[in-house]
């Protein structure tokens, strides 16, 4: 008998139909991975699974109970649970507090009127198990606001986990990790294979591959293929969909104007930050030249979203001096860093859900017009087609990778004299991830000078010029390409990759190389 | 990873054992004030104080049970008049129909309330946000107008209201300390409430209503006895106020009066437990003080909770909670 079976859903969002007559069929137990290119409608199909919202057609069947029209909560007291692509969790409680709402949803939920929960030892006692479960336990009592991304999806886990659920939705389990973090989340996945069923969506396929019993491939909102792995690694019409070719990740060497570049454009002198008490950057030292792309490396919690959003004013500086264009610029609010010609792709997309694509880049344009080739919306829809397609859509109709895109565009419209990209793959599948990179290679060349932080240090060290690494908010390191790349000993002490496996574990199609 | 958990477990258990001596020595002369200061009202000739801690009382009961949707529960309710109204309005009409047992009188007022409540909040949770805001007051609006429309039981001019019989002469000074003791049961209760699971639930709907659905909390069961339990708790301090005043009036279910109650919690601290006991004794004050000084009163009222607001965003039970660490 089957876990959850999924039979001919149809979902349209507005006239776009975001999956057509899908099925599939996750047993007990089981790591069931969904993969497939941006906008193919994996999280449409999480969501109708969990019941976010109805399906227009098909049946939904769990534990052999027709479900399709249940409400979500009804259907996570029938053992389904799941995480979120971006993370959603209790900001104000801590650690054990976020776990123990869980288990107390489970034994017994929310009518009990009189005794305090704080003196109920047994919900305490478990949300701390699940705590150390997911590798917490030493974090119980850190407001989940204050934890660090990694550790978050940790916590989304062990919520999903705290219901004892038979089916765990996993939406992106490790997007924005960093490559150890994504090793320790593959460890416990494969934990939990046989003791839970798992509907698992994911663009890591190195991930995919050592986790998942069977796959199945969903491309344009159709199924097109479903079977063990070895089967959908060698499927060619997979290849051709979403793995991409192997090992064309990055593009060719960094070019002009190579290693000292045209005018420094952005200099950056001791800057210092805190979140209220706890400094985060301790004198952060950087130059950008125009012309140059640039990157901010380093582990996930060292300062590297930190350093951008103080450079746009949206974390106020401590101590320290921000130069752009000759001019300081540090203590100035956000909108008079972007008018100067700052834009930033901030980490979490945060585009307006109420806007179409087109309204959503039409509100940004900027009618700067420093070269005749400046940004429109119509230039943005000629380097993403797929925006394109989706021009009158919602921006909340928009799949992750969509988003994502869109967020892109919509600081190219500013005309920016420095685009800054915060973690602007995550979340997109292997070939639109290389596609971005291409479109960034591309735009560096015509003269935009981008600083860029990215997980993927391997294929982001062959496009930029000069790097820099961050490590407990100071710059540890800094160098031109061929430097970081012949020196191993960096990507193990602050990188987090051990020396030599970079490649195989940092490549986009890493998993493709190993099928084909 | 056991013994990695122990100090962190025992950490706050310790601060709080200190904080607990604090409250204690707190509450101790706390109580002690409160049971002799109309004793001692009478001495100095001071009836009119207790007079108005009275009233402050009641307003804090009605503040507190105003805070349990608006603070708690993330609710925006600009209708709390109404069941403060109704709670009074039931003493005034049972009163006049002769009607004057208290063991018939109090739970029909916190009843009338209670429904309306219910009734309201049914409709009200299918919406959020702003709309959950207009659509409150737009009910009140409306039992407002009802009221006001009702000529045999006052209409504009209000209704005088009896006090109703509890089997012992009912004076100011009876009235102080039932209303002292009225109040901190229903603190009692309402401590125990927000700390139990119900509490629990109804902060994690306001804190991320997606996720605590998705846990398996139903927020509309949830939030809807939220909303019917604050009614009663304000209706209740409607029924207390009626015996205060001995007089109702239509003012007591308008919208003016909504907005006072709601900003007695916000000045106090949202969501905080002692925040409207604190935001009334503040406001109580401040009225009277700039009462006496000048007939432009409000205006120096209202800059002052301006600063406040600015000042203290968490209100002022943030204040003094930022002095206890």
């Amino acid at each position: 008998m089957s876990l959850l079976r999924v039979e001919g859903l149809t979902k349209r969002f507005g006239g776009v139909v975001a999956l057509w007559r899908c099925s599939l069929e996750v047993r007990p137990a089981e790591v069931h991975a969904l993969i497939g290119p941006n906008g193919a409608g994996k999280t449409t199909l999480t969501n109708l699974v969990a019941g976010v919202f109805p399906a227009d057609e098909g049946r939904i069947v769990f534990c052999g109970q027709d479900i399709t029209t249940l409400p979500a909560h009804r259907r996570a007291l029938l053992g389904m649970a799941r995480t979120f692509q971006v993370t959603n969790l209790f900001p104000h409680d801590t650690v054990r507090g976020n776990l123990q709402l869980v288990v107390q949803a489970r034994k017994g939920g929310a009518f009990g009127f009189w005794r305090p929960v704080e003196a109920e030892w047994e919900l305490r006692e478990e949300a701390e198990r699940y705590a150390a479960r997911v590798g917490l336990e030493g974090r119980l009592d850190v407001p989940a606001a204050s934890l660090s991304h990694g550790e978050r999806r940790q916590l989304e886990v062990g919520m999903a986990l705290a219901s004892e659920p038979r089916l765990l939705l996993l939406d992106e389990p490790t997007a924005g990790m960093s490559a150890e973090e994504s090793r320790r989340m593959v460890d416990l996945l494969r934990g939990l294979r046989g003791e839970v069923g798992i509907l698992l969506v994911e663009h890591d396929m190195d991930v995919v591959f050592q986790v998942a019993d069977r796959i199945t491939v969903l491309v344009d909102g159709r199924v097109l293929a479903s079977g063990l792995p070895e089967e959908v690694r060698s499927n060619p019409e997979v290849h051709r969909a979403y793995l991409g070719e192997s090992g064309s990740g990055g593009g060719g060497a960094a070019h002009a104007p190579g290693e000292n570049g045209g005018e420094v454009l952005l200099r950056v002198e001791g800057l210092q930050a805190a979140y209220g008490t706890s400094q985060v950057l301790f004198g952060v030292d950087l130059e950008v030249r125009e012309g140059q792309l640039v990157t901010l490396l380093g582990r996930n919690g060292m300062g590297k979203t930190t350093t951008v959003n103080t450079v746009m004013g949206l974390v106020p500086a401590k101590a320290g001096r921000v130069v752009f264009r000759g001019e300081e610029i540090q203590g100035k609010p956000p909108e008079q860093v972007a008018a100067r010609g700052v834009a930033l792709v901030p980490e979490g997309r945060q585009i307006f859900p109420n806007l179409t694509v087109r309204e959503n880049l039409a509100a940004f344009q900027a009618h700067r017009n420093r070269s005749p080739d400046s940004w429109d919306p119509d230039r943005v829809a000629d380097l993403f087609p797929r925006l394109k397609a989706r021009w009158n859509q919602l921006g909340s109709q928009l799949s992750g990778g969509e988003q994502q895109m869109l967020a892109i565009g919509r600081a190219l419209v500013t005309n920016p004299h420095l685009l800054i990209l915060d973690e602007a793959t995550e979340g997109l599948a292997p070939l639109v991830r290389e596609e971005i990179w291409r479109s960034l290679q591309r735009l560096n060349q015509q003269g935009l000078t981008v600083l860029l932080i990215d997980k993927y240090v391997e294929q982001v060290s062959r496009l930029a010029h000069y790097h820099y690494i961050l490590e407990r908010g100071r710059v540890v390191w800094s160098g031109p390409s061929h430097a970081l790349r012949e020196d191993p000993s960096l990507w193990e002490r602050y990188l987090s990759v051990r020396a030599g496996d970079e490649g195989a574990d940092r490549r986009p199609g890493g998993g493709s190389s190993r099928g084909g | 990873m056991r013994n990695l958990s122990v100090p962190s477990v025992r950490r706050p258990g310790w601060v709080s054992s200190r904080v607990l001596w604090a409250r204690g020595a707190a509450l101790g002369v706390g109580a002690a004030v409160l049971l002799l200061f109309p004793y001692v009202s009478e001495v100095l000739d001071l009836e009119y104080y207790q007079s108005l801690a009275t009233r402050a009382f009641i307003l804090a009961l009605a503040a507190a049970g105003l805070n349990l949707v608006l603070g708690y529960g993330g609710l925006v309710s600009f209708g709390h008049a109404t069941y403060y109204g109704l709670g009074a309005y039931t003493v005034a009409i049972l009163g006049r129909e002769g009607v004057r047992q208290a063991w018939l009188v109090w739970p029909a007022g916190v009843l009338v309330a209670a429904a309306a409540a219910f009734l309201v909040g049914a409709v009200c949770l299918r919406t959020r946000g702003l709309y959950f805001i207009m659509i409150t007051l737009a009910f009140a609006q409306m039992v407002y107008y009802v009221v006001v429309s009702f000529k045999q039981y006052g209409g504009q001019d209000g209704l005088r209201a009896p006090r109703t019989d509890l089997g012992f002469p009912l004076g100011e000074q009876e009235l102080y300390y039932l209303s002292v003791v009225v109040l901190a049961a229903c603190l009692w209760g309402l401590w125990r409430l927000v700390h139990a699971r119900f509490g629990r639930a109804l902060r994690a709907l306001r804190d991320n209503e997606a996720r605590a659905v998705a846990v398996g909390f139903p927020a509309y069961p949830v939030q809807l006895l939220a909303f019917v339990l604050s009614g009663a708790i304000t209706g209740l301090a409607g029924v207390l106020m009626a015996h205060h005043t001995q007089y109702v009036s239509p003012s007591m279910l308008s919208w003016q009066q909504s907005g006072h109650l709601m900003f007695m919690v916000i000045l106090g601290g949202v969501g905080t437990f002692w925040g409207p006991v604190l935001g009334v004794a503040a406001l109580v004050a401040l009225e009277e003080l700039f009462h006496a000084a000048t007939v432009h009163w409000q205006l120096f009222v209202g800059l002052v909770l301006l600063a406040v607001v600015l000042a203290a965003p968490r209100g002022l039970a943030g204040l003094v909670e930022a002095k206890l660490r």
